[in-house]
């Protein structure tokens, strides 16, 4: 394996630590946190950084905390603490996808901040956060800034992170009784990356019988994962009802831009994004206390 | 650089480079054939290990990350005269045919259960459990007859 010029591996134990690094050196360095896609881009040649920055060591940017308005998720928590996670139990929307995420080896070392970077499109877990409009946390040396995760991801596998900055943590509002969430999926094989995935999130009348919110976004239809505005245009404030549902869903194909590849044709695709948003709405309306 | 770390309850070092997956470090440096190489691509959990107790694809570990952690490798369960528990519900079981990918689905039924499963068992969930590992031969019945009944009430 000659070509690989790799220098050095940095683990420090604390945040302020792992900026001066990212802010001091001249070298490439790549921020690792579980590895498990790393370590496939490096087998394929995809990387050659000069030196590691591995943050799973960093206590600050591991674990879930709750304030009074919000749930903040530090960038290097694993997938398989979110799924134990006591503070996440009423979020179904994240254990559909948590559950659904590879499997139990891949979710032991793999985490939420290492997926944010990384920026593929198929990503289980990023329509669930971005119906939940969650923010993303930023930081370097000497700044600290707050974006949407909807802005973050600019383009294909490409993130809005600066060579200087880190992923900190992943907050979102805490969602109240009226609310109800859900994430479907279809995957050639068991564990394996969505050939579509859809998330729905929504927030019902005190009758439970209307739409107040709703949001949706897709994975794997995309040069990122997509939040389907017309579909959730033409539901909010209407009747819950399988037909409203079902005309919504025909609407996903002006949201989204699948391609065909060897996981199914853009065809096949678009046919799926309207099954599974069918699904996850309805499973949402009902986990939020609607009759369907 | 160089990295310490607990394998099979013993301090061991290795001199290891950042890029290399502790897999082949376990196979060439402290000949553990145990941890079988597969697809090199985390798909197929042949090279499954327990990193701190949890399961982990060792071919997607980048060695530097066990230093001062503790692994255990198929090798590390049975005592002198008996078998880990789970490793004899397999062989009770007849859980294998070849024999490739068992040591890989071992590792991963112990961190299974190890992890208060529900009793009695559910196949939904051993099924989940298990998902991060294949085997060409047995068609899986036999291994979740195997992994059902290393369950026990916690």
């Amino acid at each position: 394996m000659s070509h690989y010029n790799l220098q050095s591996y940095h683990s420090p134990s604390d945040l302020k630590s792992a900026l001066q690094l990212l802010n001091n050196t001249e070298e490439s360095i790549k921020i690792v946190a579980g590895g498990q896609s790393v370590m496939l881009l490096l087998r394929q040649g995809f990387l050659s950084p000069d030196a590691f920055l591995d943050v799973s060591c960093i206590p600050e940017l591991s674990g879930v905390s709750l304030d009074k308005n919000k749930i903040s998720i530090g960038a290097a928590t694993t997938y398989s603490s979110l799924e134990l996670s006591k503070e996440l139990q009423s979020y179904s929307i994240l254990l559909d996808a948590l559950h659904v995420i590879a499997d139990p080896q891949i979710r032991n070392l793999g985490t939420i901040g290492g997926a944010l970077g990384h920026a593929d499109p198929s990503l289980d877990i990023v329509p669930p956060l971005l119906c939940l409009d969650s923010k993303i946390t930023l930081k370097s040396l000497n700044n600290t800034r707050t974006i949407s995760l909807l802005d973050f991801h600019k383009e294909y596998m490409t993130a809005d992170l600066s060579k200087d900055e880190l992923i900190h943590s992943i907050t979102f509002d805490h969602v109240t009784k009226n609310q109800g969430g859900a994430y479907e999926k279809v995957s050639n094989v068991e564990g394996g990356w969505p050939t579509v995935g859809v998330a729905a999130q929504v927030e019902l009348n005190s009758e439970s019988d209307v739409l107040l919110n709703v949001k949706i976004a897709l994975a794997a239809v995309g040069d990122t994962a997509i939040r389907s505005n017309s579909m959730e245009k033409n539901l909010i404030g209407s009747e819950i009802s399988i037909d409203s549902i079902k005309e919504a869903s025909e609407l996903v194909s002006q949201d989204i831009d699948p391609i065909d590849d060897l996981s199914g044709s853009a065809k096949y695709k678009s046919h799926l994004a309207g099954v599974l948003s069918q699904r996850a709405l309805r499973k949402a309306i009902q986990r939020a206390g609607g009759n369907l | 650089m160089n990295i310490s770390f607990k394998l099979n309850g013993k301090s061991v070092s290795a001199e290891v480079s950042p890029h290399q997956p502790l897999r082949d470090i376990l196979r060439s440096q402290f000949d553990l054939t145990g941890v079988k190489v597969g697809c090199h691509s985390g798909r197929c959990g042949v090279c499954s290990i327990l990193l701190d107790g949890k399961v982990v694809k060792s071919c997607l570990l980048m060695a530097p990350k066990v230093n001062n952690h503790s692994i255990t490798t198929i090798e590390g369960l049975a005592t002198k005269d008996n078998l880990h528990p789970v490793q004899q519900a397999f062989k009770d079981n007849f859980a294998l045919q070849c024999g490739y990918c068992t040591p890989g689905f071992i590792m991963a039924t112990v961190d299974y259960v190890s992890s208060s499963p529900t009793y009695p068992p559910d196949r939904d969930e051993i099924k989940s459990a298990i998902k991060g590992n294949v085997c060409r031969c047995t068609g899986y019945e036999k291994i979740i007859s195997a992994v059902s009944s290393s369950i026990t009430p916690s």
